[in-house]
């Protein structure tokens, strides 16, 4: 797959991770695990890229004695997902076309 | 390879980027190890799950762009420097302020000098010039004098004096064009010199 879509795609799954609510890494790895397969670095890249576009929050919260970082969803991070589903049918209709049958001329 | 194991060779592979970035990842993988061991993992078990340490260096290395690279190594070597050098230094430096300023003060008084001097020089090239302009132009008004009166001889001296200086002036002027060239050129050599020498030293 092209990287740039690639890159976008990511980003947007794991928004989608933390839609419903906030989550920490591990967690957010096994909820992609049946979808895609999400390295420790590709994450971290991922997470901080969102957090600069300020897509997401991080607070640190103490968890069983040591810290953990937890990600919540800002409101630009669910227009991002809403366009996501736009930006989906557009591709969709782009898909249908590519793939079409030839008509007639048999 | 245990935990502590793991993060120390990441810490260590890592001293290339700025602390703080190479702090926050190694928090980021002590924290997702210890969620595997809560799991259930053993230590071993979740280190391994976690990859090749050598791996996960080499790809951060690849994502962090070189310039912050370049910049984390030179901040580096600056603070090893100042670590060295920097109490004495900075003794010497306060104690010697009264015998460095006039050092200083008299380098750049002389720097201003010969620029003073060239530029001196320049402006007599055009006076020189124009004295020799003047004086032949001085010369014919004489002659033409000379001739209306009949004075013959003088009017002869007149005439080779004015041509004299006609001569010198038309040659002058090609000397003054050249001088003044010379004299630009070396005064942007120097001040693009001075400029190199700041950038230089900020970058060290």
């Amino acid at each position: 797959m092209d990287t740039q879509m690639k890159r976008g795609l990511l980003d947007v799954c794991v928004l989608a991770a933390i839609q419903y609510e906030d989550s920490y890494g591990y967690q957010i790895i096994k909820d992609m695990k049946p979808y895609m397969e999400l390295s420790e670095s590709t994450l971290y890249t991922i997470l901080k890229r969102l957090e600069t576009a300020k897509l997401l929050t991080v607070r640190t919260a103490e968890h069983d004695g040591r810290l953990r970082k937890y990600y919540r969803i800002t409101d630009s991070g669910r227009r991002r997902i809403e366009e996501f589903k736009e930006d989906w049918k557009e591709m969709e209709s782009i898909y249908q076309f590519i793939t079409r049958e030839e008509v007639g001329n048999e | 390879m245990n935990k502590e194991e793991f993060l120390n060779e990441l810490k260590k592979g890592l001293l290339g980027i700025p602390k703080e970035d190479s702090d926050e990842r190694v928090n980021f993988y002590s924290e997702m190890i210890d969620d595997r061991i809560e799991e259930g993992m053993s230590e071993e078990e979740a280190v391994r799950a976690i990859g090749d340490v050598n791996s996960i260096i080499s790809q951060i290395m690849a994502e962090t762009p070189m310039t912050t690279i370049v910049k984390e190594r030179v901040n580096r070597e600056k603070e090893k420097k100042n670590g060295g050098i920097s109490p004495l230094a900075l003794i010497l430096i306060v104690l010697l302020f009264p015998l460095w300023i006039p050092i200083v003060a008299v380098i750049f008084g002389l720097g201003i000098a010969l620029f003073a001097t060239l530029w001196a020089l320049v402006v007599a090239f055009y006076a020189v010039t124009i004295a020799l302009v003047v004086g032949g132009a001085g010369s014919i008004v004489w002659v033409l004098g000379m001739l209306l009166t009949g004075h013959l001889f003088s009017a002869g001296l007149g005439i080779g004096a004015g041509l004299f200086c006609i001569g010198l002036a038309i040659l002058m002027v090609f000397g003054c064009i050249a001088f003044t060239k010379g004299a630009i050129r070396l005064t942007v050599d120097v001040i693009v010199g001075i400029k190199k020498k700041v950038s230089g030293k900020e970058r060290d």
